[in-house]
């Protein structure tokens, strides 16, 4: 069973659209859910968990549609959103005490474990916590009651480079169960990069690329080259062209280029960079 | 639905404690006060059934709603938690109320007539019901910003009519039911609870179409 399957999801506002995105989470695996700011990662998000109605498509998590008798999925899928949505004026025993209430298999041992651990003021109010601070006792909320897929939105933005460190390995120790599935949408690659098995990159609301992040990163390679030697390549190879300090660089397909051409290996970051370059111009 | 109306109580003892120690005030002060009982019963009431929308209002301000689309509760759950909330204040208060006219009128006979103040109890337990039955589909369908204008527009209607009808208490609102309908006082409540779940009805279909 799939931790989470999106096929032909479709959502429209005025000025933007989301256009039939499909991918697939296979269970025990991380997949980074990267895109500018607009780009829909957070509407993708909203629309796995029913939070706002889809136009077209169908969302299955854990195995079961998300129209379906979701009350009763959403007990194992824990949520971070890209801001934390707790009443002001609560405290985080009142959070806790809330959660307990709310979830069948809440763990008041580990939640008060991570409040511990993130070292959260226990009688302070919600609003007078830092967005750091904020973020922490949303993730300790999403691990404390023993979901099988996490859902985070932005979860480490707004966080210092210590605490995101700190979050990532605690998502790494999440999935070492190969029953648990995460879903991390970001915009910072670096996150993405160290955590994910499979990169999805969502650019103006249209998916480009959903593969294992090895296979990308395998897939293509990245050339300086003068513009002769770029315009010698077939242009099914090249995926995006910048102008470089000595001529051009250059996003190309190994497998379709030729073998004589040296290609430097890329990061996920670069990939995407100029994918979405090539997306703009077509 | 416990995890929700735990919740709201924190929301409230946190932001309107005093608003709730008012309520409790006034159900109290018959008992030492003559002619302004059946006022602030009114208020006392009224102010348990607009609790919930206050409630609304903070979670629209903290965007709880986002982060409860992701919680193990149903949007009929979301919804049903306010009217339940609503119902559990007014008959709180309602009865409070009650209680205080029940000692006075031991303390001192004569002074307050039993059956009169349930007779009233129930009208006003009957109008405080029909105004959330009105406010609560509007506000689950516009969010508490946008139903704001309605919400005044209501409420000032309801609470004029509260007003004029608590200045004719006793025998006045045994009679005034049964000279206006010729139907028996108790069977307001409970026509207007018939309502109130319509109302909750009408809210679910109305929340289950909302983005969140």
């Amino acid at each position: 069973m799939n931790a989470l399957e999106v096929l032909g999801l479709r959502k429209n506002y005025p000025g933007f659209r989301l256009e039939d995105v499909s991918f697939t989470l296979p269970s025990g695996c991380i997949l980074g859910l990267i895109g500018e700011n607009g780009a829909g990662k957070s509407t993708v998000i909203r629309l796995i968990l029913d939070a706002i109605r889809r136009d077209g498509g169908e969302v299955r998590v854990l195995g079961k549609d998300n129209r379906d008798n979701f009350k009763a999925t959403k007990e194992d899928i824990g949520v971070v959103l890209d801001e934390a949505y707790f009443p002001e004026g609560l405290n985080v025993r009142q959070v806790g005490a809330v959660l307990r209430r709310i979830y069948r298999n809440w763990d008041d041992a580990q939640f008060s474990s991570l409040i511990r651990r993130f070292s959260l003021p226990e009688n302070r109010a919600f609003k007078d916590f830092s967005r750091g601070m904020k973020m922490k006792l949303s993730i300790a909320a999403a691990l404390a009651h023993q979901a099988k897929l996490l859902v985070l939105d932005e979860a480490t933005s707004g966080l210092d480079p210590i605490a995101r460190d700190e979050i990532v390995e605690l998502f790494h120790d999440f999935t070492r169960d190969e029953t648990h599935s995460i879903l991390i949408s970001s915009h910072i690659v670096s996150d993405l990069e160290k955590l994910c098995d499979y990169i999805a990159f969502l650019h103006k609301g249209r998916l480009l690329v959903c593969e294992e992040k090895d296979r990308l990163l395998e897939r293509y390679g990245f050339l300086r080259c003068d513009r002769q030697t770029l315009a010698r390549l077939s242009p099914a190879a090249v995926h995006g062209v910048r102008d470089g300090e000595f001529g051009v660089e250059a996003l190309v397909e190994r497998e379709k280029a030729p073998s004589s051409v040296q290609l430097d290996p890329v990061g996920i970051e670069d990939i995407i960079v100029f994918l979405a370059k090539e997306a703009g111009r077509q | 639905m416990k995890g929700l109306l735990l919740k709201d109580w924190f929301v409230l003892w946190k932001q309107c404690k005093w608003m709730l120690f008012l309520v409790i005030l006034y159900t109290l002060l018959p008992l030492v006060s003559d002619g302004a009982g059946t006022f602030l019963a009114c208020f006392s009431v009224l102010f348990m059934a607009i609790l919930p929308i206050t409630v609304l209002g903070f979670d629209e301000r903290s965007k709880w709603e986002r982060y409860a689309a992701a919680l193990p509760v149903s949007r009929d759950d979301l919804v049903l938690s306010k009217y339940l909330l609503a119902l559990l204040g007014m008959i709180g208060a309602a009865l409070l109320y009650l209680l205080s006219s029940l000692v006075l009128s031991a303390v001192r006979p004569g002074s307050v007539s039993p059956q009169e103040t349930v007779s009233f109890l129930c009208l006003l337990f009957a109008g405080a019901l029909a105004f959330d039955a009105v406010n609560f589909p509007i506000i689950f369908r516009l969010g508490v910003e946008k139903g704001r204008l309605w919400f005044f527009l209501i409420a000032a209607l309801f609470g004029g009519a509260i007003g004029a009808a608590s200045a004719v208490a006793g025998d006045a609102a045994v009679s005034l039911g049964q000279a206006l309908l010729g139907v028996p006082v108790w069977a307001f409540p409970l026509a207007a609870l018939a309502v109130f779940g319509l109302s909750a009805w009408l809210s679910c279909r109305l929340y289950a179409r909302r983005d969140l």
